[in-house]
C-alpha cells in the first residue's frame, strides 16, 4: 500500500540485508533458498530494462555479475537513486529475523523511519504454516514438519523491540496490522504525515491500489516470487472483517494439537495490545 | 513566574520523622498556614499476606509471623503531620488508634493515609478530610474542623454491603459541593493485599459526608469489566475526571458534567492507554495546567505486569482538552484512531529516560507545572534472566545502568506545557534510598516534595525561590 504513495516506492523483498556484498548475499541464498533472490532479480530487471521477463530476468543476472564485489549498501544507493525523488520502502520480512539485518539496515540509513506493523500471533502462525504446507505438498517436501512459526513470530518482535531501544522518539512507529487495515483512511493519511509526504485525497486513493505496482503480479518463470505469493496473485485490496484472534487456547494449525502459545510469545503479544 | 531550581530546594523532613518504617509520602495538603502530611507503613502481615493466606502456609507462616516478630516489625500505622513553614516545626497531629484482635494482640487500626482533601459541604461545618487505609476490615473516613483533632466519621461502607472489602480510598474529590471518592485496594482475594485493583470500582458521591450519605454514582467499572479500579479522581474544567488500571487494554479516562439524576452520564474519553496498549495500564496522576488536564500513566505494580520482561517500560504523559482532543505531551509517537500523536516535547516516553517510570504526581506552582518521577532500579524485575532474549549490548546497559544506580528520582518543569527541563534527575542527590516524588503540593510558601523510599523513611522537600526560602528549612 505505502509502496503506491507517488512519493514513495515499494520494493519486492530484496533481502539485500543479509550480507555485507551483493556477492555474500547471493552466493547465500543459492545455497539455502534461490527463490529469496526473486525479489533482488525482478527489481533489477524492472529498473534496469523496465519490464519483468525471462529475457530481462536473464539481464539482470548479467547486470549483477560484474557487481558482486558491491557493498549492499551501494546497491540500495544504486536503487533508491533509479526511482528518485521517490523514496524506498523496504520491507522484506528477513530483515527482521536477525539483529544483525537491523544494525546494517541502521548503519546504511541511519534516518530511516521504520514502521513497525504487527499482526496477532495466531493468525500469524496459521498463514505461514499454511504457506510452507501447500509448498510441500507442491514439491514433496517435509518442511512444514520442522517449521515453528511461533518461534519465527517471536523472534522477529523481540529483535524489533530490542532494535528499537537505540532509536530517538519519532523514528520508529508501531501499529497493529488489524488496526490498519479496519481504519485505511483514518491511518494512512497518519502515516503521511509521520513521513513528512503529501497528504491527499489523490495520494490515499493510490495507496488503496497496491495492483497497481509493477512487482504486483507473479514474475516471470525464472524469478516467479518476490513478494507473499498470496499478494502476488491477489494483489488488489480488498475492504473486509477482521476476526479477533485469542491468545489463549490450543494452537489449531499445530498437529497434534496439545500446544498452547508459549508464556514469553504471550508476553510479547500483551505488549503489543493482543489479547 | 519563578522557576524553581535545583538549588532553591531544601529537605525539612527525612527519615520518615523519625520512624524510618514510614518510607512513602502517599496524601499531601494544604490548609490554614500549614502543610499536612500523611504517611503510613508497612501491612500487619509479613509480606502483605492476610491472616487467613499466613495461615494457609501453615509451619512456613508461623515461621514469617516469629520471624517479624523477632525483627519487631510491628506496623506503625498511619500517621498525619502538620508543618508550619514560618516555624519551621512539624507535628503530629494523628496516629492510628490500637485496637485488639480480641486474643491479646493490638496493632494500629489504620495503615496509611492515602486521601486528603479540604471540602465544604452544604449541610455541616465542612473541613479536612482524610481518608486512612485499614489494617482490617473497611477503610476509615477522618474529618477535622480545626485542622488540629481529627475525628472519625460514618461512611456506611459507602452503601456497599457490611462485609465489602474496601480496605482504602485514594481518592477524595470535592466538586460543586459534593464529595467524591473510589475505594481502590484488597485485602482479601489471593490473599494478601493488592494496593491498586477494587472489587468496586465505582465513583461514590455525598453531600453530606458528617452522615456518610453516600451514593454510587457510576456504573461498576464503566461497564467494562477489564477496569479494575478507579485510581484518580479529578476535577477539570467543571467536570469530573476518573482515570482507570486497566492492565488488559490500558488505562481509560471517563468524564462527567455530575448533572442530572445519578448515576450520572459518563463519556469515555482515553482509552487504551491512550493508545499505547497495556503498557500504560494505569494512570498515575491528573493536574489542570493552562486549559489542559495533565494526564501521567505508568505500567502498574512496578514490572510486575508481565512486561517488565521487555522493560523498563518508561512512563508517559498526554494532555487532554477539554473537547476530548488530546496531545501526546511525553512518550512514544503513534497513529491513533484520534489522529497522529508525536510527542510535543520531543520527549519519549520516561522523558527520555528509559528508567524513568513515569510521572507519579503533577502540581502547578507560580505558573509552572511540575512532574515528579519515579525510577525503575529500585526495582530488579526487569534485569534480564538466563533465558532473555535479550540483546548482549542492552543486557549489559540494563546490568551496568542497575549497579551503577545510587538512589534518586527525577523532578521536570514547564511553563508552557511543551518544553520540559529536568530540576533534578538524582533526587537531589541526597539518599540513595529515595527513588520517587510520590506527592507535590504547592503553598503560599513554596512547593512541596514528599517522597517515596526503598528504607530509611520519608523526606519532605521545599522548593522556593530565594526571596520566600528563608524560613523554615528547618527539619
Amino acid at each position: 500500500m505505502l509502496g503506491q504513495h507517488p512519493q514513495l516506492y515499494g520494493l519486492l523483498e530484496v533481502n539485500l540485508l543479509a550480507g555485507d556484498t551483493v556477492g555474500g548475499v547471493v552466493k547465500l541464498f543459492r545455497r539455502i533458498r534461490p527463490t529469496s533472490l526473486n525479489g533482488l532479480l525482478r527489481t533489477i530487471a524492472q529498473l534496469e530494462y523496465g519490464a519483468q521477463t525471462e529475457d530481462t530476468v536473464n539481464a539482470a543476472w548479467d547486470w549483477l555479475h560484474p557487481r558482486m564485489n558491491w557493498s549492499t549498501r551501494r546497491m540500495f544507493e544504486h536503487i533508491a537513486a533509479a526511482v528518485a525523488p521517490r523514496r524506498l520502502i523496504e520491507k522484506s520480512p528477513l530483515n527482521v529475523m536477525r539483529p544483525v539485518f537491523l544494525q546494517r539496515m541502521y548503519r546504511y540509513f541511519p534516518q530511516a523511519y521504520y514502521l513497525h506493523l504487527t499482526r496477532h500471533p495466531r493468525p500469524t502462525c496459521r498463514s505461514i504454516q499454511q504457506m510452507v504446507e501447500e509448498t510441500d505438498a507442491k514439491k514433496g517436501t517435509r518442511r512444514a514438519e520442522e517449521l515453528d512459526p511461533e518461534g519465527l513470530w517471536r523472534r522477529a518482535h523481540e529483535n524489533i523491540l530490542d532494535f528499537e531501544r537505540q532509536l530517538p522518539p519519532g523514528q520508529m512507529m508501531r501499529i497493529r496490522g488489524e488496526d490498519l487495515l479496519s481504519d485505511i483512511d483514518g491511518y494512512l493519511p497518519q502515516i503521511e504525515a509521520w513521513l513528512g509526504i503529501d497528504s491527499t485525497p489523490t495520494t490515499l486513493e493510490a495507496m488503496k491500489h497496491p495492483e497497481c505496482s509493477p512487482y504486483a503480479c507473479m514474475g516471470p518463470s525464472n524469478a516467479p516470487f518476490g513478494s507473499d505469493p498470496n499478494y502476488l496473485k491477489q494483489p488488489h485490496y480488498q475492504p473486509r472483517p477482521i476476526a479477533e484472534a485469542r491468545l489463549d487456547g490450543l494452537l489449531e494449525f499445530r498437529t497434534p494439537r496439545q500446544e498452547v502459545f508459549s508464556e514469553a510469545t504471550r508476553r510479547i503479544a500483551q505488549q503489543l495490545g493482543y489479547r | 513566574m519563578t522557576a524553581l531550581r535545583r538549588e532553591d530546594f531544601c529537605c525539612v523532613a527525612r527519615e520518615g520523622l523519625g520512624d524510618p518504617s514510614a518510607r512513602i509520602v502517599q496524601a499531601m495538603f494544604w490548609s490554614g498556614d500549614g502543610l499536612y502530611v500523611g504517611t503510613g507503613g508497612r501491612s500487619r502481615y509479613p509480606l502483605g499476606l492476610s491472616a487467613s493466606a499466613l495461615a494457609r502456609l501453615g509451619p512456613l507462616g508461623d515461621r514469617l509471623r516469629q520471624r517479624d516478630a523477632t525483627q519487631q516489625n510491628r506496623p506503625i500505622g498511619a500517621r498525619l503531620w502538620r508543618f508550619d513553614p514560618q516555624r519551621g516545626d512539624w507535628r503530629q497531629i494523628y496516629r492510628a488508634p490500637e485496637v485488639s484482635n480480641g486474643q491479646g494482640e493490638c496493632y494500629p487500626r489504620d495503615r496509611n493515609i492515602r486521601a486528603a482533601t479540604v471540602f465544604a459541604s452544604a449541610n455541616g461545618p465542612g473541613g479536612l478530610y482524610v481518608g486512612a487505609s485499614a489494617m482490617e476490615g473497611a477503610f476509615h473516613l477522618l474529618r477535622s474542623v480545626d485542622g488540629v483533632a481529627f475525628v472519625d466519621i460514618p461512611h456506611h461502607n459507602l452503601g456497599l454491603p457490611p462485609d465489602a472489602d474496601i480496605p482504602s480510598v485514594r481518592a477524595l474529590c470535592p466538586l460543586n459541593g459534593r464529595l467524591y471518592t473510589s475505594p481502590v485496594g484488597k485485602l482479601r482475594g489471593r490473599g494478601m493485599l493488592d494496593d491498586n485493583i477494587s472489587d468496586y470500582p465505582i465513583v461514590f458521591e455525598t453531600d453530606d459526608p458528617e452522615q456518610g450519605a453516600w451514593r454510587a454514582v457510576s456504573a461498576s467499572a464503566f461497564g467494562d469489566p477489564t477496569n479494575l479500579s478507579i485510581n484518580e479522581l479529578v476535577v477539570f474544567a467543571g467536570a469530573l475526571y476518573a482515570g482507570t488500571l486497566n492492565i488488559q487494554h490500558g488505562y481509560q479516562v471517563w468524564k462527567t458534567d455530575v448533572q442530572g439524576a445519578s448515576p450520572y452520564r459518563w463519556r469515555k474519553v482515553l482509552e487504551r492507554g491512550a493508545g499505547r496498549g497495556p503498557a500504560a495500564s494505569i494512570v498515575t496522576c491528573m493536574a489542570a495546567f493552562r486549559g489542559a488536564l495533565y494526564i501521567g500513566s505508568a505500567l502498574q505494580r512496578q514490572g510486575h505486569g508481565g512486561l517488565d520482561r521487555y522493560g523498563p517500560i518508561p512512563g508517559e504523559l498526554v494532555r487532554l482538552y477539554p473537547d476530548d482532543t488530546w496531545e501526546l505531551v511525553v512518550g512514544e509517537s503513534r497513529p491513533t484512531p484520534q489522529g497522529l500523536k508525536v510527542a510535543m516535547s520531543g520527549l519519549g516516553a520516561g522523558f527520555g529516560d528509559r528508567f524513568n517510570r513515569g510521572p507519579w504526581c503533577l502540581a502547578e506552582h507560580e505558573g509552572w507545572l511540575y512532574a515528579g518521577a519515579s525510577d525503575w532500579r529500585i526495582f530488579k524485575t526487569f534485569l534480564p534472566g538466563p533465558d532473555s532474549h535479550l540483546s548482549a549490548r542492552y543486557k549489559a546497559a540494563l546490568r551496568d545502568s542497575q549497579a551503577g544506580y545510587r538512589g534518586g528520582f527525577a523532578l521536570w518543569r514547564t511553563a508552557d506545557g511543551v518544553t520540559w527541563e529536568p530540576v533534578t534527575c538524582n533526587g537531589f542527590g541526597d539518599d540513595p534510598a529515595i527513588y520517587a516524588v510520590r506527592t507535590l503540593v504547592s503553598t503560599p510558601f513554596g512547593l512541596f516534595a514528599g517522597t517515596a523510599g526503598s528504607r530509611g523513611g520519608f523526606q519532605v522537600w521545599r522548593g522556593a525561590a530565594a526571596s520566600a526560602s528563608s524560613a523554615g528549612n528547618g527539619g
